[in-house]
C-alpha cells in the first residue's frame, strides 16, 4: 500500500508515532513527508479540486498530530491516515455542499503540469493534450458518483487497497465493498458513455 | 449459470481474476445473455478509463505550506520542570513511593522473623506469594510471554465433521473456549510479536493432518494484511452451508475502547478452492465478534 505495510511496517510506525508524542523535534515532519502523496492524491480524488485537496490534507495532518497520542498501532499509520483523510473529505463536501458552492473548481490539476502524473509529462503536446482532457473527464465522472459509492472505488481502483482493507477502513462487510465498487464502475461507465468516443 | 451468480463474478472477471473454469461458463452466459454483457462491457470500459490515473503529486508549494502550518501547531516540547511539576507526574511519583514503602515493609518484617504479613499492591498482587507466583509476575511485567509459552494458551488446528451455517458458527465460536483464553492472556504487543511464531505453529499442525500450509499461511498473510494486530488462534477444516471450507479464528483488539486486551475476534470461512485462484473470491463468510 505504502510506508508501514506489514509488521514491520507497524513497529516502525509505533516507534515513529511515539516519538511524535514526546515532541521530538522532526518526528512528526517524517510522518507527513512519508504519508504526505498518497494523503493528497486520495482527497483530489475525493474532490477534484486541488484547493481543496490541500485544505483536507491540511486538515488531516493536523488532526493526526492532535490525535497522535490515540493511534496505538492497532492498524499502520497509512490505514489510520487513510481513514483520517476519508472522513475529512466526506466533511468537507458536505460542508460545501451545503454552502452551495461548486464541487469542481477552476484550479483542476490538470491545468496545472506540476500536477499531472510524471509518466503523462513526457509525450507530445497533442497525446498530453488527449490524455489530460480524458483525467479531466474522468475526474468529473468520480465527483457525480455519490460518496458511498465514491470512496470504496476510489480506494480500490486508484488507491491500490484490496477488498477486505478497505472493509475494515469503512467498517463494511467485504460483499458490501465489492458490489459498492461493482455499482460505481457501472455507474461510471454511464456517465462517460455519451464521451465514449473519446477513447477511441 | 443464473444472472445473479454472474453479475457476482463480474467484477473479479473483468480484473482477470477468475479460474479458466469459471471464465468460460461466465462467457458462454455473456454469449446468451445480452443484460449481463452489457453490463460486463460497462465495467470493461470503466476499467479503461480509470486504469490511466495514476497517484496525483502533491505541489511543492502546497506541501511547503502544510508543512509551514504543522510547524506552527506543533506542541512545544515540556520541559523537565514543567514535566514533574504536571499533576500526573504527582500522582505517579505518589505511587512509586508508596509501593516502595510497601516493600520496605514487607521486606523488614520478613528478615526479622516476624509473622508473615500479606500486602496488596493497588493491583492486589500478594507480595509474600510462593516464588513460582512471583515467577509469573515478573513474565506479565515484562510484556508477557513471547513464545506462546509458560502459562500462555496456544493456538488449536482441529478437523472436524461440523456443517455450519451463519448462525450456528455465531453461537459455537461465540463460546469457544480458545477464544476466551486468547481475550484473557494475551495484549495488542503480544500480538504483534507472537502473531508469526503461531501461523508457524498452525501451519505445522495442519500439515501433521496432511492439509495444505503453504495454502493456509497465504491465507494468514491476506487476513492480516494491514491489521498485524490479528493473533491467529484457531483453526477448523468443517463444512460451511454443505461447503468444505477453512475456518480461521483471530483475536485482535477492541476497535472502540482503550483496552489492549485481544477480546474481539474475527472468524473468516474460507474456501480453500477458490482463495487458490484468487484470494478476494476466497472469503466465504466474516463474522466480528466483540
Amino acid at each position: 500500500m505504502s510506508p508501514g505495510d506489514g509488521k514491520n511496517g507497524i513497529r516502525e510506525d509505533s516507534a515513529l508515532a511515539r516519538r511524535a508524542r514526546t515532541g521530538e523535534p522532526g518526528a512528526f515532519e517524517e510522518i507527513f513527508l512519508l504519508h504526505r502523496a498518497q494523503v493528497f492524491s486520495l482527497a483530489y480524488r475525493m474532490t477534484g479540486n486541488a484547493t481543496d485537496a490541500e485544505d483536507i490534507c491540511q486538515e488531516v495532518f493536523l488532526k493526526a498530530m492532535r490525535k497522535i497520542g490515540s493511534f496505538q498501532g492497532r492498524s499502520t499509520l497509512s490505514t489510520w491516515l487513510h481513514r483520517v483523510a476519508i472522513n475529512v473529505s466526506k466533511d468537507h463536501l458536505r460542508k460545501k455542499k451545503r454552502s452551495a458552492e461548486v464541487l469542481l473548481g477552476d484550479d483542476t490539476p490538470e491545468t496545472n503540469v506540476s500536477q499531472a502524473p510524471l509518466s503523462q509529462r513526457n509525450g507530445g503536446p497533442e497525446s498530453q493534450a488527449i490524455s489530460s482532457e480524458r483525467r479531466r473527464l474522468v475526474q468529473e465522472a468520480l465527483l457525480e458518483l455519490p460518496l458511498s459509492l465514491r470512496a470504496p472505488l476510489v480506494l480500490h481502483e486508484l488507491e491500490g487497497l484490496e477488498y477486505h482493507e478497505i472493509s475494515r477502513m469503512l467498517h463494511l462487510p467485504v460483499g458490501t465493498v465489492k458490489s459498492r465498487i461493482f455499482r460505481a464502475r457501472v455507474k461510471l461507465a454511464e456517465i462517460l458513455e455519451p464521451r465514449k468516443e473519446q477513447w477511441g | 449459470m443464473r444472472c445473479r451468480k454472474v453479475r457476482k463474478s463480474l467484477l473479479e472477471y473483468e480484473e482477470g481474476t477468475l479460474s479458466e473454469k469459471r471464465v468460460k461458463a461466465i462467457e458462454a452466459h455473456l454469449d446468451g445473455c445480452p443484460d449481463c454483457a452489457e453490463l460486463a462491457t460497462k465495467l470493461e470500459f470503466s476499467g479503461e478509463v480509470l486504469s490511466p490515473l495514476e497517484p496525483v503529486a502533491i505541489p511543492e508549494d502546497a506541501s511547503g505550506r502544510i508543512l509551514a502550518s504543522l510547524r506552527q501547531a506543533a506542541p512545544r516540547k515540556k520541559s523537565r520542570v514543567e514535566m514533574l511539576r504536571s499533576p500526573r507526574a504527582v500522582t505517579v511519583g505518589a505511587v512509586v513511593a508508596a509501593v516502595l514503602i510497601a516493600v520496605v515493609v514487607v521486606v523488614g518484617l520478613r528478615t526479622g522473623g516476624g509473622p508473615t504479613t500479606v500486602t496488596k499492591t493497588s493491583k492486589g498482587s500478594d507480595l509474600t506469594a510462593p516464588a513460582n507466583k512471583a515467577e509469573e509476575l515478573e513474565k506479565s511485567t515484562t510484556g508477557g510471554p513471547t513464545t506462546g509459552g509458560p502459562g500462555g494458551p496456544l493456538p488449536l488446528v482441529k478437523v472436524t465433521a461440523n456443517d455450519y451455517t451463519p448462525d450456528s458458527l455465531r453461537l459455537a465460536f461465540e463460546r469457544l473456549q480458545v477464544k476466551k483464553e486468547f481475550a484473557g492472556a494475551y495484549t495488542m504487543s503480544d500480538a504483534v510479536n507472537l502473531a508469526q511464531g503461531f501461523t508457524m505453529k498452525i501451519a505445522d499442525d495442519f500439515a501433521t493432518l496432511g492439509r495444505d500450509a503453504p495454502l493456509l499461511e497465504s491465507m494468514f498473510s491476506y487476513i492480516m494484511k494491514g491489521e498485524p494486530t490479528l493473533l491467529p488462534c484457531y483453526v477448523e477444516n468443517a463444512r460451511f452451508q454443505g461447503k468444505e471450507t477453512w475456518i480461521i479464528l483471530l483475536a485482535g483488539p477492541p476497535r472502540t475502547d482503550a483496552s489492549v486486551k485481544l477480546t474481539r475476534s474475527e472468524t473468516w470461512v474460507m474456501d480453500p478452492v477458490k482463495f487458490a485462484q484468487n484470494p478476494d473470491a476466497g472469503v466465504v463468510f466474516f463474522l466480528e465478534q466483540k
